[in-house]
């Protein structure tokens, strides 16, 4: 008997990827040799074992026919005369079709190297066409060989296969199983390309193949076409490397913009509750996880309201923390603000721009969270105890939001930091950004405020000054080797006059992560925002 | 980036030419992977040095390219002063000359394995690093002035390496013209105890393994053998650099009107490099391109130390020390006319070909080691330049891997001390006093650095020499 690795093990090691799992087929065995040496038998429908040692999987060479509709119809024969070639020649694409012997030769029978080099994605053989699930496989592969592209007969059969109707005899596990995986992947949009253009995204996924060429207002969406928003959407969230709930979620949030009749276009009002039904059609339909049906209702529900959060009344607000269950769920309202997130940058332009909206509802539900709940079921007539919370929290929200209480956050730079201050005076968003500085190094609240330090600077104009004053105070916490946890800021026209108090770093007791280098130009913003409250904001170089 | 708003030259150079106020084309040499995945900010921010006073030939992108302020983080752009050339704080940065070195030990991965842990331990104890770390020099003003006059030179003087290594550093060790009456008190208040310091973010102090061979004519020169270990050191001008490029940024910011200059972005701030502000900046400058020098040739010092302690009779010899964020007057060949040019490379690296008088007697026919670090955990490259990258992007290559998320992100997504354990699985170990520093500077955050150094060697920029896998990372 002889031993090969097979698939995609090999295509890895030759593209100079790492390779996870290593796969091996055996040639000239017999299942009961191979139980005789150790191995342990673990295939249902074909005989596998597990390495009695690295319990890496070992297939018996084989052929399969098809004998039946869908994914379970073959006939498989595993005979010790089945050769590597035979069992190479079933497999879907060239480039997955190569074996490494045990001494490390490469057996290419079907030019998977050629492929490889050329960047595209060929099936072996006409078998390719009796498991309809490849097509699924090479648009999951599409989005993670981001440069292959897939071969003119590949795709033409592709299309054969669509048009035979095979496709909408998937099971729907499978369907969901491909389409989470190329999610994850580095590309996904490539994945629904490659559906699209073979027409299995009209058969699979009718409700996403309809957005693309639905317009939508140019002054919000500079790449007006809907499928392409989605796109762009997806591909965003997989940079960031978020979870595949947030990825499913951004990839349905819209659904309901394709079902606008056309007269109404490129306006979509009322779009989200459309999308919340299709949404839900969609996850029985392929069998979705609970968590990812659920993050994606909520986004499709809530996305629009996101946007406005600057917008919206403290009851709004808090109907909306209550529907997004932030209360009881603060790692789901995470990736439902990280979703909403993408939805706002996957749009030509916005990739930079400042996007207040997840900081500002974070701290709304915080301001909602300072609620004596037990107090309030004391008081409350029992029949209308959640009534009464929600009148609580809403009142938190307002006055936190009459305050004005100023705050701060950090907004993504690709190489450094945004720091960004907001408070109801300039001077008060200037202390705010200083803050979102010192955190850029520790948590603030770590720094005691044990000594004072007097800073003045002059500047011709208010984004001139903020650079100024945060500069300044780079240059005294490096001289001074200081961490600064509380500012208090005077302004007098383009006069500041500052006093900064803090203490000399200590390994010990500060979380240090990185040092200042300087406040910059880039991303600079003084301004007052639509609220009323004052905005300082720049990028720091660290 | 999207590819359709370039004009394709090779499958690696894509051009767009002049529009609205660009005086010269802009070029990228990068791989349609890797114009993709580009941020749309680094065609912005290119295009914006295109439209300034005195630039030559074109406006240029490494494969690295990513968002920085003003110039694309891996941008190259030179100005001749004549014609009305300008330099720019912003195109040379906040870290002046920050860059990397690479020392030899002669000493095997198995030779040193045994010794791998208490090497990392020793070297992190020994070298300072991270927020707040001071060094045990103290600097008073004539000292800090003499240091800011001779760079690595000065440091040798002092008793730090030995004349040797100065042949191996960009402009043997000292940068010429540096004027310290031009670094204001504030930037040398700074730096009073912060030389042989490492600093923070990407900077590092690390152990490498010779794992890949490409050119053997090249790697014997620059004696370099498989399976042997290197140590590199990547680090920059510390405080004084970042305070002298936060001053003058401003100061020109506010002249600029005055100049005649109207800028695209703040942050491209420049002044005329024949005026008093243009100056001034370069004598300061070249002052932080010193002080970048002694700093990594106090740590070579630091490192030998180490060494001599754990593994006596070993012998540290530097194989060169390269700096990425410079603005240095070459001598260039534009359109068959030599010119003298004031080069800015920010998150770039010179790389002389054959033959370039810059270069050491032993290295002039087989041309300039280029250093490219990784990210922590992941490979580091050694290449050497070539004839053909002298026509290109006046002798520039990559320098590094670039970020492809951002700190934010990363922390979101990583645990620091999850990260340390999953690296020492790997055989790697990293020593740093900060695990959300850790965290923030994770091998995923950054893109894929042997993509950036196959383009660069399909773009004729450099050619590889041989690959560098970490064993212990010392991190700021």
């Amino acid at each position: 008997m002889k031993t090969y690795i097979v698939g995609g093990a090999v295509r890895d090691r030759l593209l100079g990827l790492p390779v996870a799992d290593r796969d091996h087929v055996v040639v000239g065995a017999t299942p009961d040799e191979m139980v005789a040496l150790g191995y342990q038998p673990v295939g249902k429908d074909f005989p596998v074992f597990l390495h009695p040692q690295t319990h890496a999987e070992y297939a018996l060479a084989r052929t399969e026919r098809k004998s039946g509709h869908g994914y379970k119809g073959f006939t498989v024969y595993a005979t010790p005369e089945v050769t590597l070639e035979e069992d190479l020649l079933r497999r879907d694409l060239t480039i997955n079709a190569m074996a490494e012997d045990e001494a490390g030769a490469l057996v290419d029978p079907y030019g998977g190297q050629r492929d490889l080099a050329a960047k595209t994605f060929r099936h072996v053989s006409d078998a390719f066409a009796e498991d309809p699930v490849r097509i699924l496989r090479v648009a999951r592969f599409a989005a993670r060989f981001t440069e292959f592209s897939v071969a003119p007969e590949t795709h033409a059969l592709m299309r054969q296969i669509v048009d035979s109707g095979e496709v909408d005899a998937l099971v729907p596990e499978r369907v969901w199983q491909e389409v989470a995986r190329g999610l994850m992947d580095k590309q996904p949009s490539r994945m629904f390309q490659v559906l699209r253009d073979c027409g299995a995204l009209a058969r699979l996924f009718p409700e996403i193949d309809r957005l693309f060429g639905v317009p939508q207002p140019p002054e919000h969406h500079p790449e007006v076409d809907t499928g392409v928003h989605v796109m762009l959407v997806i591909d965003w969230a997989a940079r960031q490397g978020l979870s595949l709930p947030v990825r499913f979620a951004a990839l349905t949030h819209d659904l309901g913009k394709g079902v606008t009749p056309p007269e109404l276009w490129p306006k979509h009002h009322g779009h989200e509750a459309k999308s919340v039904e299709l949404v839900r059609t969609l996850c029985e339909r392929i069998r979705v996880p609970a968590d990812c049906r659920d993050l994606a209702v909520a986004v499709a529900r809530d996305h629009g309201n996101v946007q406005r959060a600057l917008e919206l009344r403290p009851g709004t607000l808090v109907e909306l923390l209550e529907r997004v269950d932030a209360f009881r769920r603060p790692d789901r309202f995470e990736e439902f603000l990280q979703a909403c997130e993408c939805d706002f940058r996957g749009r030509p332009g916005y990739e930079g721009k400042p996007f207040p909206a997840p900081a500002y509802l974070r701290q709304a539900l915080q301001a909602a969270q300072t609620i004596d709940a037990a107090a309030v079921a004391r008081t409350a007539d029992p029949a209308r105890i959640r009534e009464a919370i929600f009148q609580a929290r809403a009142q938190l929200v307002a006055a936190w939001r009459d305050r004005g209480e100023p705050s701060w956050a950090h907004f993504p730079h690709q190489a450094d930091m945004g720091v960004r201050g907001i408070g109801p005076t300039l001077a008060a968003a200037f202390e705010q950004a200083a803050l979102a500085m010192t955190a850029v190094v520790t948590d603030p609240a770590s720094v005691a405020a044990a000594q004072a330090v007097d800073i003045r600077c002059e500047a011709p104009d208010n984004e001139l000054l903020l650079v100024d004053w945060l500069n300044a105070l780079i240059l005294e916490m490096a001289a001074r080797h200081m961490l600064f946890g509380r500012f208090d800021v005077a302004l007098d026209g383009p006069r500041l006059h500052a006093t900064a108090w803090g203490e000399a770093v200590d390994r010990r007791k500060h979380q240090l992560a990185v040092e200042i280098k300087g406040a910059t130009y880039t991303e600079l913003k003084v301004a007052r925002t639509g609220s009323g409250q004052w905005l300082a904001q720049c990028v720091v170089d660290v | 980036m999207k590819l359709d708003q370039f004009e394709q030259v090779s499958e690696v150079e894509w051009r767009v030419a002049p529009f609205g106020r660009m005086r010269v084309p802009a070029v990228i040499y990068a791989d349609q992977a890797l114009i993709r995945e580009m941020d749309e900010k680094v065609f912005e921010q290119l295009t914006n040095v295109a439209t300034l006073p005195g630039i030559v030939a074109a406006a240029y992108a490494m494969p690295d390219a990513h968002w920085g302020y003003g110039f694309p983080i891996g941008g190259v752009a030179a100005f001749d002063a004549d014609a009305g050339g300008v330099v720019s704080a912003g195109g040379v940065g906040f870290d002046i000359s920050c860059g990397v070195r690479t020392l030899h030990t002669g000493l095997t991965a198995a030779a040193i394995a045994p010794l791998k842990e208490r090497l990392a331990d020793r070297l992190f104890a020994h070298i300072p690093a991270g927020v707040g770390s001071t060094g045990e020099l103290r600097l008073g003003l004539d000292e800090m002035d003499a240091m800011l006059r001779g760079g690595a030179r000065w440091a040798v003087e002092r008793g730090y390496g030995s004349a040797a290594d100065l042949d191996r550093i960009e402009e043997h060790g000292c940068m010429a013209g540096a004027e310290p009456d031009q670094v204001s008190e504030h930037a040398k208040r700074r730096q009073r105890d912060e030389i042989g310091t490492l600093g923070s973010g990407n900077h590092y102090l690390e152990l490498q393994e010779i794992v890949e061979i490409h050119d053997s004519k090249a790697a014997d020169r620059f004696r370099l053998r498989l399976g042997e270990v290197v140590v590199s050191i990547h680090c920059g001008s510390r405080g004084l650099g970042h305070q002298i490029g936060t001053e003058f940024l401003r100061q020109m910011v506010v002249a600029a009107p005055g100049h005649g200059i109207e800028l695209p972005d703040r942050e491209l701030a420049c002044a005329p490099i024949n005026s008093p502000l243009g100056q001034s900046y370069l004598g300061a400058m070249r002052a932080g391109i010193n002080c970048a020098l002694a700093n990594r040739q106090v740590i070579t010092h630091l490192t030998r130390e180490v060494f001599a302690e754990m593994l006596p009779g070993s012998h540290l010899s530097l194989i060169y020390d390269v700096s990425h964020n410079t603005c240095k007057q070459e001598w260039h060949t534009v359109d068959g006319t030599s010119r003298d040019l004031y080069v800015h490379r920010k998150g770039a690296t010179r790389a002389f070909g054959p033959g370039h008088p810059a270069l050491p007697n032993e290295l002039r026919d087989i041309g300039q080691p280029v250093l490219i670090g990784g990210s922590m955990g992941t490979a580091s490259y050694i290449l050497v330049g070539t004839e053909a990258g002298m026509s290109r992007a006046f002798s520039s290559a990559c320098h590094g891997a670039g970020r492809a998320m951002s700190r934010h992100q990363a922390t979101r997504q990583w645990r620091g001390r999850a990260l340390v354990d999953e690296l020492a699985g790997q055989g790697i170990l990293i020593r740093s006093p900060s695990l959300r520093g850790v965290a923030e500077e994770a091998p995923g955050a950054y893109k894929d650095v042997s993509a950036v150094v196959e383009v660069a060697e399909r773009a004729g920029l450099a050619r590889k020499v041989a690959k560098l896998k970490p064993l212990a990372c010392i991190k700021g």
